[in-house]
């Protein structure tokens, strides 16, 4: 009876019991864990905010620079042919006198096919789509297959034009094409995108215009090819 | 009075101190496990910080490589301009493209067969001509139907004289 009581003494914790030594025992550990967790809540609110603005810091950062080494691929793969590129499309597409870029273009091909040009007029320039648009009307005489070929041959040749309308009439055998043509210029763009801008590599489709305007021939006007050198005649001898 | 000459290490623990013994042991590991986490994420966000330096100083670089590439840029820039113009062009409709079937049709008149007036714009084609017999007007209506460069073919107008012949328009849609 007097063990079990023993016993019963060892396991109940009587309140009565608890010396302010015990409660101090426990009141330490009890506060440091407390203390402990509100800086663990504390911290991780912090941190945590901080730690996701570095990651999104890094996220935006690698961002720009995929956009600027893409960029600086780009422009470091074009670099060799951009000079013949735009030469290219700048004839095809200038950015003034496409009409007396044509006019020079229509007296040869006519020298060429072997047809009289004759009653060339120049309309007024319109501003259509943002491009100024001019209209020549011409007249070229000569047989059936001189003038189609002189008509086919508008398309092959730079700037680049459409033919609106063709009158063709046959008095005898002289067929004369009563011709409406429209030629196109634009202003260069004058500013540059900022640097940050992701640039695009050249898409197919637009390879492929390159590729058609590379093919047209130039007009004779822009083309000067440089002299060789002649050997000077010595006044003295 | 019993007196206790047991060392006081060896006494009993009370339940008291055997609760502040745990919380005790729990708050040293609690606080190991604090600081532990504590230097990862500070390991963690120098680590990042580390990251972000090194991707301006290469953003600094890949600046100066595309500044030294700018009139290569400018190039671009214009070379794209003129390359969407030009698409504008290349798309309209042109009247050239229907010479070459307006040529064969033409060049395959019989000898009796003048071709008077033609009009030619993108989409149509506007054919006058006179035949002095109706056999050859026959041949170039064969030879029209059975070409195929045409969608539709409208006789616009006929007409015959004595003298003359057979008058014929027609209008070939492409």
């Amino acid at each position: 009876m007097e063990d079990q009581d023993k016993n019963k003494k060892g396991l109940d914790i009587n309140l009565s019991d608890i010396s302010r030594k015990d409660l101090k025992n426990l009141g330490i550990p009890a506060g440091l864990i407390l203390g402990l967790a509100a800086l663990s809540f504390f911290a991780y609110t912090t941190l945590s905010g901080r730690v996701t603005t570095l990651r999104d810091s890094l996220q935006s950062s690698r961002r720009a620079e995929s956009v600027l080494q893409e960029k600086q691929q780009i422009l470091s793969e074009v670099s060799g042919q951009i000079g013949a590129f735009v030469n290219s499309s700048t004839v095809s597409v200038p950015d003034k006198n496409a009409s007396l870029m044509m006019i020079s273009q229509l007296k040869f091909l006519a020298n060429q096919r072997l047809v009289d040009l004759k009653n060339l007029n120049i309309g007024s320039s319109v501003v259509q789509n943002g491009m100024s648009k001019v209209q020549l009307q011409f007249d070229v005489d000569g047989d059936l297959a001189q003038v189609s070929s002189f008509i086919t041959e508008l398309s092959q040749v730079a700037p680049v034009s459409t033919v609106d309308k063709i009158t063709v009439t046959q008095v005898g055998g002289v067929v004369r094409a009563s011709i409406s043509l429209s030629v196109y210029s634009a202003p260069f763009p004058t500013e540059l995108p900022p640097i940050t801008e992701p640039i695009n590599d050249l898409t197919q489709n637009e390879r492929d215009i390159l590729q058609t305007l590379s093919s047209l021939t130039a007009p004779p006007l822009t083309q000067v090819s440089p002299q060789s050198p002649s050997s000077r005649a010595n006044p003295f001898e | 009075m019993a007196i206790n000459l047991l060392p006081t290490d060896l006494a009993p623990t009370s339940p008291v101190n055997k609760i502040a013994g745990t919380l005790r042991k729990i708050a040293i590991w609690g606080f190991v496990v604090f600081i532990l986490g504590l230097l990862s994420v500070g390991g963690y966000m120098f680590y990042l910080n580390l990251q972000i330096q090194n991707s301006e100083e290469t953003q600094q670089e890949l600046r100066g490589a595309i500044g030294s590439l700018e009139q290569t840029e400018q190039r671009y820039v214009i070379l794209k301009d003129r390359l969407k113009k030009a698409e504008q062009v290349l798309g309209a409709d042109s009247a050239a493209e229907s010479v070459d079937n307006f040529e064969s049709i033409v060049a395959s008149f019989p000898a009796d067969v003048t071709l008077t007036e033609s009009n030619i714009a993108p989409d149509i084609t506007e054919l006058t001509f006179l035949s002095r017999s109706s056999s050859s007007l026959t041949q170039v209506f064969s030879r029209l139907f059975a070409s195929e460069n045409y969608k539709r073919i409208k006789l616009s107008s006929f007409g015959f004289t004595p003298t003359a012949g057979y008058l014929v328009t027609l209008e070939l849609t492409n």
